[in-house]
């Protein structure tokens, strides 16, 4: 999998929200963007999706541009703010009724990715009685359970526990295969530069600096 | 056969999430018809209301404004509230979604289009529901006051809505007095959401209640809501062009439009 984000502009209210972004990203890499809040990271990550219309650019993935020839990435798990379950349901009905939707996954496939980020896939808890934690565990768990060649995480560690980071980080690190990109934005540096091929840095939607990190290669 | 799957499971959510999770604004709806069943049922002397009666204090609405007359302006503030609690339970559940789940359910199904379709269909639905709720009330206050029938009580329509209800053919009765106004409110209510999107929902909200409002003073079949008003239809006045077909024809026309339009916005909109 290969993306190319070339001279990517999008303007909001007469800002610049994204502002000349290029970018190549491969797959066997993990990526982070680091950046203050506003600068543009989940705005990026959202066009990536296909989410936002660019003013001017545009995002080619594997030789297919974004909007023209394909309208959403192919086969792409995220987990951007909200992931949208429904309250009522426990966190397994909430998996099951999404992954129904493309039927690639098992029961077991989903019970064994609840297990995998810390919860308990047999809690009859609903959703809106989770906590911060558990509806981010959740929402990792919905973003990686169909094994995606495109992942992105935007602020995966937020509201985690230590031990739970270091599970998450190592699921992460799970990822990083040859079919595969791994996209996560995170405020605290040093995680990005322990877990990231590449940190780009954004600031008021420009790519400032892309530092290659050699000890994750 | 996919895409097909896709939607009924967005439908699915959007049913669990935008009417059973959102029971409250339905029984907000339900407290709104009973007060005002038992008020006409109190009125009349329990002198026997059939079901048309009670829909007809719902739907009667007023007469258009007339500058001429010395009459005072008469505001059909049950009919306004009817259509005001619609408007507020279909208003923000679309942009509120969107600023919620939207993202993680487009990419998952591929496509805003199984979307948008999804959300038309659930506005129908909403709709649907709340004139189910309104039915069953009537129906619950015609078994209370001992009347379950579907014959007019004249003295009653006489007396309380001032109209000649026989003037009203038969076979055009169902029509005027539930098919068309449905049809009337899903043609509005899929407006309001289309509008909605382009505009803030508040101001959607705003701007269907000022066309409620000017429905109220002037008949217009381009104002829509004069087709939820029984006493508005040519029955009752020749140069009307408030008619059963005028209503069915703008209505569909609207929703087909309204489909369209939404589909445009949707694919140009940021999901932000």
């Amino acid at each position: 999998m290969e993306i190319i984000i070339n001279n990517l502009t999008k303007k909001l209210s007469n800002t610049n929200v994204l502002d000349n972004i290029n970018l190549k990203l491969e797959s066997g890499k993990i990526y982070g963007f680091v950046g203050k809040n506003g600068s543009g990271k989940t705005m990026l990550m959202r066009a990536i999706c296909g989410l936002i219309n660019p003013t001017s650019g545009e995002i080619v993935i594997d030789n297919k541009v974004l909007g023209k020839d394909i309208s959403f990435p192919d086969n792409v798990g995220i987990l951007i703010e909200n992931p949208g379950f429904i309250p009522s349901y426990s966190g397994f009905k909430n998996l099951k009724y999404l992954a129904r939707i493309k039927n690639k996954i098992s029961d077991e496939d989903i019970k064994s990715v609840i297990s995998m980020v810390g919860l308990d896939p047999n809690d009859k808890k609903s959703y809106r009685k989770y906590s911060l934690g558990m509806k981010q565990k959740l929402g990792i768990a919905g973003a990686i359970m169909e094994n995606p060649n495109l992942l992105i995480l935007d602020e995966p560690f937020n509201a985690l526990d230590e031990e739970t980071v270091e599970n998450i980080r190592n699921i992460i690190k799970s990822k990083k295969d040859k079919e595969n990109i791994v996209i996560l934005s995170c405020h605290d540096r040093e995680e990005i530069e322990n877990l990231c091929d590449e940190i780009i840095e954004i600031k008021l939607g420009k790519i400032v600096k892309i530092i290659g990190n050699d000890k994750n290669e | 056969m996919v895409k097909i799957n896709s939607f009924f499971h967005l439908l699915y959510n959007d049913l669990i999430k935008g009417v059973i999770q959102r029971y409250k604004y339905y029984l907000l709806a339900l407290l709104f018809f009973s007060f005002v069943c038992f008020e006409l049922g109190m009125r009349t002397n329990n002198s026997q209301c059939s079901i048309f009666d009670f829909v007809l204090k719902f739907f009667v609405g007023n007469e258009p404004f007339d500058i001429n007359s010395n009459e005072k302006i008469d505001i059909p503030i049950i009919w306004i509230m009817f259509h005001s609690i619609l408007s507020l339970i279909v208003g923000f559940y679309v942009s509120d979604d969107i600023k919620k789940s939207a993202s993680a359910l487009i990419i998952r199904v591929q496509s805003k289009r199984i979307w948008w379709s999804s959300k038309f269909v659930w506005c129908i639905f909403s709709v649907l529901v709340y004139y189910i709720v309104f039915i069953f009330t009537v129906i619950l206050f015609c078994l209370i006051f001992g009347n379950l029938s579907i014959v007019t009580n004249t003295d009653i329509t006489e007396k309380f809505f001032k109209i000649d209800i026989s003037l009203i053919k038969d076979t055009d009765t169902i029509l005027v007095f539930f098919i068309i106004p449905m049809i009337s409110s899903i043609a509005i209510s899929v407006f309001q959401v289309v509008l909605g999107l382009i505009i803030k929902p508040i101001y959607s909200f705003m701007l269907i209640v000022t066309i409620m409002v000017c429905s109220s003073f002037y008949s217009n079949p381009f104002l829509l809501f004069n087709f939820s008003m029984i006493s508005r239809y040519n029955y009752f006045s020749s140069k009307s062009n408030i008619t059963l077909q005028n209503g069915v024809v703008i209505s569909i026309c609207l929703i087909v439009i309204s489909y369209i339009l939404g589909m445009i916005v949707i694919k140009r909109k940021d999901i932000i």
